[in-house]
């Protein structure tokens, strides 16, 4: 080797170290303006919580336009299929008039009465079941001219026969009655059902109000029905009780229906692919830079498990909540650590990653100085959190399929946070474990966005495939080197039951 | 110092006409820098101007811990050793002749060559030699975190350096023999 290769060293070093050299004036022209540039980029990353926030908001407003557009399409369709007859004109000759209609209808009443035998009570007869909506059992015949008015279909029935084996279905108003006949004239006892389910919405009530417009008998039939006085007053007490539990049971069964069709819940796995979005925050030191970070950490295996449930808002439309546990495991390759002062004043060997940052004094090496290195041979990094989701979904059946589209958001909840790392300070290797890692944040929030779908085994079991988008809305750190965005696309499989 | 930390702190607020004095405060001393870290003045004057984006970026992160200039010096350094790593080129091929220069101290190779013309060799330096040199040299790091940081190993970084030092020496040679025989022409 050359003797003077020293001298140069320091021939170079003298020499240069304390020479100065004026840069163009265009350099900082160039700064002027690209700090005028930067300013506009830092509104722009200031303002991007909000942006998604209201991506987010604009999502589920649309869900919500789509959901009432869909119900108003719904109940269109209905009266379009179902058209409400107009009342024909009182004035109309040979018709009757609404008093005249309600004094032919009491008259075939008493009429049709006169053919039950008085000795025996249809209830004891056990022929005739009545249904009825109990706040209609109070009505009076005011309210049944009401109903005259306000259901024109009333006035149509002006016929005088009430025929064998026909069902006779009547809506009064948005109470629902409907009566059977059966051999009513053969066996001188009128059977009579009046279902009165309380419609639980509007879309039952409509659907309630289409059945009775299926199963409703030629309209000449019903004014020789006179409701109301065996809905109200003509009932003795022996025939009110039993009807009172005819109707508990009748809505006990109905509140059944309802619960069994809505609740599904949804216990899942998901294998999940997580890749992070980085961003420089608050570069330390060495290694802090973005690219240097990600291109040290390699994502391992990932998973989301837990519960959904789902509740049917309508036919097409539900919203889905539960819990979900997640882990995330990172991996980062062997790198140089340096020594710094920790929040403290201690002066520690530093390792940054993606989610955050820990202090380390492995035990066999002695007290650093600031600057001082060790070789993190390997770190690896897990993180798990609760997951709570709302979210909104559209679904669409078709045969035994059905397919869903889902959005909303998620609340994570951090429950562990740790760095497994093992140094090498050049004679021996130690493990470390730190379960503290500097800049996580308890908790941070997710929008989601899946497509599904579900293969219906039977009425109560069906097998889900659902792929799932999961875009960090907020970061899942702060005051670290890097702020970082989780994001994921997860494949869950799971069963679904119907409750 | 106290005036610079006014400066400093006026810089974070975004005062244009303070971040404009910090620059012309230290923007000789980072070019330097720069300069040797460049194989030429246009590419310095680009790392130059990258690394006060970044310092004026980051200027809240400083601490006042330290000496300010060589938390930017750091930066400038950085900012070099970013860009090489897009261009990386660590084979150099270099015709490589030992010399000697017993004859003549340093002080004397500096009168006579001159500081730009020194700075001009390590500019001509292979990127990855000049890359070495530097933080050899400069800014003092071992082999060990050289080849961490440039991902290379020791070896590389040992082998590297005592070539950028051969072609130095034969450069300095070189020069001082010009020197020489055009001092003796005038004569």
């Amino acid at each position: 080797m050359n003797e003077n290769l020293p001298d140069i060293d320091k021939l170079f070093k003298s020499a240069i170290e304390q020479h100065d050299d004026i840069p163009s004036p265009g350099v900082w022209d160039s700064i002027d303006n690209k700090l005028d540039k930067s300013n506009v980029v830092d509104i722009n990353k200031k303002y991007i919580q909000l942006k998604r926030i209201a991506i987010l908001l604009l999502l589920l407003l649309s869900g919500v336009v789509f959901y009432e557009y869909n119900s108003y399409r719904n109940k269109r369709d209905i009266v379009k299929n179902n058209p409400v007859q107009k009342p024909r004109k009182e004035a109309n000759p040979g018709k009757p008039s609404s008093s005249a209609g309600l004094d032919s209808v009491r008259n075939s009443l008493s009429n049709n009465s006169t053919q039950l035998p008085k000795d025996k009570s249809p209830i004891n007869d056990n022929k005739q079941v009545i249904t009825q909506n109990e706040n209609n059992r109070n009505k009076s015949g005011k309210d049944y001219q009401h109903f005259k008015k306000n259901d024109s279909r009333a006035s149509e029935y002006s016929g005088n026969d009430l025929p064998d084996n026909k069902q006779v279905a009547v809506k009064r108003s948005t109470k629902d009655y409907s009566i059977k006949n059966k051999s009513a004239n053969r066996k001188g006892v009128m059977k009579v059902k009046i279902d009165n389910a309380q419609p639980s919405s509007i879309q039952d009530q409509d659907n309630a109000n289409v059945a009775i417009q299926k199963d409703i008998a030629p309209r000449k039939y019903y004014s020789n029905i006179d409701l109301m006085p065996l809905a109200t007053k003509d009932f003795d007490k022996s025939l009110r009780e039993p009807i009172k539990n005819v109707v508990k049971n009748d809505r006990k069964n109905n509140s059944k229906k309802t619960r069994i069709s809505r609740l599904s819940i949804n216990p899942f796995f998901s294998p999940d692919f997580a890749f992070y979005s980085l961003m420089n925050d608050q570069p330390h030191g060495r290694g802090d830079d973005k690219h240097d970070i990600k291109k040290d950490e390699k994502h391992q295996f990932s998973y989301t498990t837990g519960v959904l449930a789902d509740y049917s808002l309508s036919s097409h439309l539900g919203i889905q909540s539960g819990i979900a546990f997640s882990k995330t495991t990172i991996n980062s390759e062997s790198k140089n650590i340096y020594a710094e002062r920790d929040n403290s004043g201690n002066i520690k060997y530093r390792i940054n990653g993606s989610c955050g940052y820990v202090y380390i004094l492995p035990k066999s090496s002695g007290p650093p100085a600031v600057g001082d290195s060790i070789k993190a041979v390997s770190s690896k990094n897990e993180l798990e959190y609760i997951h709570v989701p709302v979210a909104i979904k559209y679904n669409l059946s078709i045969g035994k399929f059905t397919f869903d589209a889902t959005t909303g958001v998620a609340v994570n909840f951090l429950t562990k946070g740790s760095i497994n790392t093992v140094v090498d300070n050049g004679i021996t290797k130690e493990a470390q474990v730190i379960n503290n890692v500097e800049g996580l944040k308890k908790s941070y929030l997710d929008g989601l966005i899946g497509f599904g779908a579900q293969f219906n085994l039977n009425g109560k079991l069906a097998i889900t495939f659902a792929p799932t988008a999961r875009v960090a809305i907020t970061a899942i750190n702060s005051g670290a080197a890097v702020k970082t965005y989780s994001n994921s696309l997860g494949i869950s499989a799971g069963i679904q039951i119907k409750l | 110092m106290e005036e610079l930390q006014l400066l400093i702190h006026r810089c974070i607020k975004g005062d244009r006409h303070s971040q404009n004095e910090l620059y012309k405060l230290f923007s000789q001393k980072m070019f330097i820098i720069c300069l040797r870290y460049s194989p030429n003045r246009q590419e310095a004057e680009d790392n130059l101007q990258e690394g006060f984006l970044k310092a004026f970026e980051f200027l809240h992160q400083y601490k006042f811990t330290g000496s300010f200039e060589g938390w930017l010096r750091k930066i400038m350094v950085n900012c070099a050793l970013q860009k090489y790593r897009t261009k990386k080129d660590l084979h150099a091929i270099v015709d490589i002749e030992t010399t000697s220069l017993h004859e003549i101290g340093n002080e004397d190779i500096i009168s006579q060559i001159g500081t730009k013309e020194l700075l001009r060799m390590v500019q001509k330096l292979p990127n990855a030699y000049r890359m070495i040199f530097n933080l050899y040299v400069f800014e003092g790091m071992k082999h060990r975190e050289i080849a961490e940081e440039l991902g290379i190993s020791e070896g590389t970084s040992k082998s590297n350096l005592y070539d950028a030092r051969i072609i130095l020496q034969r450069s300095v040679t070189k020069s001082l023999q010009v020197a020489k025989q055009s001092k003796d022409s005038s004569l």
